[in-house]
């Protein structure tokens, strides 16, 4: 009898390719949802100035906002049921280790950050295109392509980074609850009394200007680290919180 | 012939329960082995075990002489089914089937598509819309086609018609005869297995309480077969585990420590000795000497 001496990069390309397979309903909430958000970019403001009875002005705000609300959103939804037992004990159907299983998540989390980001840079040109063809005159507030070449790449990490936190922070959170044997109500009080009682010793200025000190930065590098490191420790708890987790118990 | 398991007073509880205390046994390569027991004794659990999902609490556990749990190589050489595997229910069983091809090595595609063909299982069909039985059906054909190295049948035949079992259980004679491996099997019908084992691991009180050959086991007890009077001439009372009546006859089942004179001297008095079956033996092993479910009635 022979046996097979696999290496990990081995499994966990073959993992990540089981991933995609598998949770490719997530890309079709994805479309879902940004699909949904479409009814709150046109109807998010809106405002009539009357100059007499028969002349009035009216004027109407369309904004991606929505879209990366929804885009966040759907990244906790996500994350969050990566790490629920169910996917646990699926991915445990075929050759896993708990390794591989965090590392194809991970990579699967990053991919879907990208096609976010993708999509939310697509969204802007759709939104002038539909606002053209519903508005008979449209002002831009955002720069083209052409007037501002870098801001677009920007944007496009900015949501990528986003996506990717809110990814972390829904996995960890299901990481959680799964310990706890589903008890994710229990989870959500305790992270909300630790907010709350970190909030009452420190004061809210101290948690703005934390969140400042996150989130606010100009600086490019300073965010991506920032955003890395972030990310890399919310991915280390769930790894640890899980790293003696039994699977295919029930 | 190399050793694929080897369990040295391994315990297993879940806080105060105990599941397994000081569980010693030892599993060679391709046998054939069956893990029976009463229910709730822990078969899945030493078969999880096993697999790599459940951690042992205490004692050396060593599979592919690895720890199991959290392990690639194991893994890697083992495939764990039951009648609850849990594939994403979105997919279709061509999806997994396809998935199992890039996961197994020793895959067999060409014997997966032949015996979903066989039970009527069509591969474009998801996970979900698929009956007790079905799923089942298509679990043991994934078990049966991945010639694992260590290949785990929890109850796999959970929700089979007897036909379907039938055919499972001679498909997978017939593949371990020309790709030897080593099969755990355990089943709540062990009159149904027992032609096929090779080996019986018997868990019983938290231990191993027989680990031998299947003929070992049916060699354990005997039945005799005559007039009760004229069987207590030979045998005292506290030899007998079983009893049952068949009109002027007793059927008695005793502990195989009877010697050459006694039972000459038996078959000179008419008295039938007769071998028993491994189900037979099980449940003569397994019975609690509390009595039987009429004694609940009484």
């Amino acid at each position: 009898m022979y046996l097979n001496e696999p290496r990990q990069l081995d499994i966990l390309k073959q993992q990540l390719r089981f991933k995609l397979n598998s949770n490719a309903s997530a890309f079709t909430i994805l479309i879902a949802f940004q699909l949904f958000a479409l009814l709150f970019s046109f109807s998010s403001s809106s405002s009539s100035h009357y100059f007499d009875e028969t002349s009035y002005i009216s004027i109407n705000a369309v904004t991606s906002t929505p879209h990366i609300t929804f885009m966040i959103a759907w990244a906790f939804f996500i994350g969050v049921r990566l790490a629920n037992q169910s996917k646990w004990n699926e991915a445990f159907s075929f050759v896993s280790t708990r390794l591989t299983h965090h590392l194809s998540n991970l990579l699967f989390m990053l991919l879907a950050s990208f096609l976010a980001g993708f999509m939310v840079i697509l969204i802007g040109p759709a939104l002038r295109l539909l606002a053209n063809l519903r508005y008979e005159e449209i002002d831009t507030l955002t720069s083209t392509i052409t007037e501002a070449p870098l801001h677009l790449p920007l944007q496009f990490i900015t949501v990528v980074c986003y996506t990717l936190l809110l990814f972390m922070i829904g996995y960890m959170m299901g990481s959680f609850s799964q310990t706890l044997n589903g008890y994710g109500g229990l989870v959500m009080i305790f992270f909300l009394s630790i907010i709350f009682f970190i909030t009452f010793i420190l004061g809210f200025q101290m948690i703005g200007a934390s969140i400042l000190f996150l989130f606010n930065e100009s600086y490019l590098p300073f965010f991506l680290i920032k955003i890395i490191g972030l990310c890399t420790i919310l991915f280390a708890i769930s790894t640890l919180v899980t790293s003696h987790l039994e699977v295919r118990k029930s | 012939m190399m050793t694929i398991i080897e369990c040295k007073n391994v315990t297993k509880s879940y806080r105060s329960k105990t599941i397994f205390n000081e569980l010693n046994f030892t599993i060679k390569e391709n046998s054939l082995t069956g893990i029976i027991g009463r229910n709730g004794v822990g078969k899945t659990t030493l078969m999880k075990m096993i697999a790599g999902f459940v951690q042992e609490s205490s004692g050396s556990f060593e599979v592919f002489s690895e720890r199991p749990f959290n392990s690639l190589k194991v893994s890697s050489n083992s495939i764990f089914v039951d009648d609850l595997m849990p594939f994403p229910q979105s997919m279709t069983m061509n999806d997994i089937l396809n998935e199992c091809r890039r996961f197994y090595f020793r895959w067999d595609h060409d014997l997966a598509l032949r015996l979903m063909n066989y039970f009527s299982l069509h591969p474009q069909l998801k996970i979900r819309v698929l009956s007790k039985g079905k799923r089942s059906t298509f679990n043991a054909i994934i078990g049966i086609s991945s010639r694992s190295p260590l290949t785990i049948f929890d109850e796999p035949t959970t929700g089979m018609d007897a036909v379907v079992r039938k055919d499972f259980y001679r498909a997978l004679l017939k593949d371990y005869i020309a790709h030897p491996r080593t099969i755990l099997l355990s089943s709540h019908h062990v009159e149904e297995i027992e032609h096929l084992l090779e080996d019986v691991l018997l868990i019983d009180n938290h231990k191993v309480l027989f680990h031998d050959s299947i003929t070992a086991l049916q060699e354990t007890f005997l039945h005799i077969t005559g007039k009760e009077q004229l069987i207590l001439k030979h045998i005292s009372r506290e030899d007998i585990i079983a009893t049952k009546e068949t009109g002027p006859y007793v059927i008695l089942t005793v502990k195989n420590q009877l010697t050459d004179d006694t039972l000459e001297a038996m078959r000179k008095d008419n008295i039938r000795i007769s071998p028993i079956s491994a189900n037979e033996a099980y449940v003569a092993l397994t019975q609690r000497t509390k009595g039987g479910i009429d004694d609940v009635f009484k």
